[in-house]
């Protein structure tokens, strides 16, 4: 099992806690995430929160939660950047646990509100340091495998800022691999197809280049956002790039694949 | 009522020499299937007589949200003529009346294809494929139509750029992905079953309606086009548009 786990940064628990928020609006999403009750944004009444904010706000989730397993990317197509009219993706990290092992269903009732996204996510076989290019992340990578990343917004409609899904660790649920994946060398990642399946029915197709032109691009794109913060993506550490397509909202019973050329399949059951 | 097919046909011929706009045929009267692929085959002859070649067919219809959004569960499909390829991937704005670009896969086929023909027959007659974009202009006002309209406008065929190299199509033809960009800009991706099942099944599907329906079948030396994998593309003056197909190629154009 991989995992990205290291680096706690500065611990802004060492702060004076009574001029902090961050706190306080981590406990919320935390009870939210607890009692699987959606939330009002946190900026409906900190409209001041700063994306720095927020990822102080995610920092303590991800810890309260356990730590970090894999890392995933979020708002990594141009429409969903323009429709949060932002010009950057954002990241968040997935807790041990949450990680759906093959055969596993997917217990809806144990989230809020699960949508899942079809991705193709990197297994790393070396350290990553930032800043880095789409060269870098191919050579660092052991493996590209399909996945599907299961989103739970803690917050109402999943409506919310860009602050607010920073905090709330980019909707971060649960996630399933698929196989049997492939090595880079030779593949285009931007022109692997992609077949989104629900109940039999395919959804959407999509291929790589759907996440940021390249999916290697929101890699790296991470791997330099952690460097300014002097972290770094580990050896081992599985790295979800960002949706293809339009993520589906699922119920019990639902069957959801996605299908990647030349990668395999994930498959899910939803309980 | 019958229709008058070769009126109906020469009106459409006309909207397409002069770049006008026609009401579609059924806001005024009612159109079988038949009567469309009837008045589509009295088209093509007035373009034969104006020295036009067939070359080849093409599939419309082929996405499950085009199907939908016409009301209808079958693809559709017209005919290519010489006078529709763009060697150079140039397009003149001004020779059409509101043409829009499709990526496509087009097959290039090595022997006839008969009335019973699968997917299979269809990988077994393919010369190779390569990368397309189809310029479609509906020869009706503001691009609007029904089913039977499209048809009898020869499912909106106006040209068409193919990309530089033939390939074997590729053993996963349904899964290989594809990439359109506008101006350098990410417009869409999708995969080859965008064209529903896939696209050899949607040219098997072509060959085995067009015999079916008494219509000249589908050739060895035959270019078909299988149909848009995303949606299409309102082509502006200077805009450039590309295709990439995974293990296929690419095919582009520019608008002048």
């Amino acid at each position: 099992m991989p995992t990205g786990r290291e680096v706690a940064t500065s611990d802004p628990a060492a702060g004076p806690a009574a001029e902090d928020p961050a706190e306080e609006l981590a406990k919320r999403l935390l009870e939210a995430i607890r009692a699987r009750t959606p939330i009002a944004p946190l900026t409906a009444d900190h409209p001041e929160l700063t994306l720095e904010d927020a990822y102080r706000i995610q920092d303590r989730i991800v810890r309260a939660l356990g730590g970090r397993e894999a890392a995933k990317l979020g708002l990594t197509s141009a429409a969903k950047q323009r429709q949060m009219h932002v010009d950057a993706p954002l990241w968040g990290w997935l807790a041990p646990g949450s990680r759906l092992l093959p055969g596993e269903p997917l217990a809806v009732s144990e989230l809020i509100h699960p949508r899942v996204e079809p991705e193709i996510a990197f297994v790393l076989g070396r350290d990553l340091a930032g800043p880095a290019t789409i060269a870098h992340v191919l050579a660092a990578t052991e493996r590209v495998v399909p996945a599907l990343d299961v989103l739970d917004s803690r917050f109402h409609g999943y409506r919310f800022t860009l602050a607010d899904v920073v905090a709330d660790d980019a909707s971060a649920a649960r996630y399933a691999l698929g196989g049997p994946g492939a090595a880079v060398e030779g593949l285009d990642l931007r022109l692997v197809g992609c077949r989104f399946v629900r109940n039999g029915k395919t959804v959407a197709t999509a291929a790589g280049a759907a996440v940021l032109g390249h999916p290697a691009a929101a890699v790296a794109w991470l791997a330099t956002e952690l460097a300014r913060r002097g972290e770094r993506l580990r050896a081992g550490t599985t790295v979800l790039a960002g949706a293809l397509t339009e993520a589906v909202a699922v119920d019990p019973g639902d069957r959801v694949a996605a299908v990647f050329d030349r990668l395999g399949t994930v498959e899910l059951i939803c309980a | 009522m019958r229709l008058n097919h070769a009126e109906l046909a020469a009106e459409l011929h006309r909207a397409r020499k002069e770049r006008r706009e026609v009401e579609p045929l059924t806001d005024r009267t009612e159109v079988s299937t038949a009567d469309a692929y009837a008045i589509q085959a009295e088209g093509l002859r007035l373009r034969e007589a104006d020295g036009e070649t067939v070359i080849g067919g093409k599939l419309g219809f082929t996405s499950e949200a085009m199907r939908e959004a016409m009301g209808v569960d079958e693809p559709n499909y017209g005919w290519l003529t010489d006078a529709m390829a763009l060697p150079h991937g140039i397009v003149e704005l001004d020779a059409f009346i509101h043409p829009k670009a499709e990526p496509e896969i087009a097959f290039l086929l090595d022997a006839d294809l008969g009335p019973d023909a699968s997917a299979l027959d269809v990988l077994e007659a393919t010369a190779g494929v390569c990368a397309c974009l189809e310029i479609v202009d509906s020869r009706y006002r503001d691009f609007a139509f029904r089913a039977p309209d499209n048809v009898a406008d020869d499912s909106s065929a106006a040209a068409f750029v193919l990309g530089a190299s033939l390939r074997r199509p590729p053993a996963e033809l349904a899964d290989v992905g594809a990439a359109l960009t506008v101006g350098g800009e990410l417009a869409d991706t999708a995969a080859g079953c965008a064209v529903m099942p896939d696209p050899a099944s949607a040219v098997a599907w072509m060959a085995r309606a067009a015999l079916a329906a008494g219509d000249r079948g589908l050739r060895r030396g035959d270019l078909v086009l299988s149909g848009g994998l995303t949606a299409p593309i309102a082509l502006e003056r200077g805009m450039t548009v590309m295709v990439e197909i995974d293990r296929i190629g690419s095919a582009s154009l520019r608008v002048r």
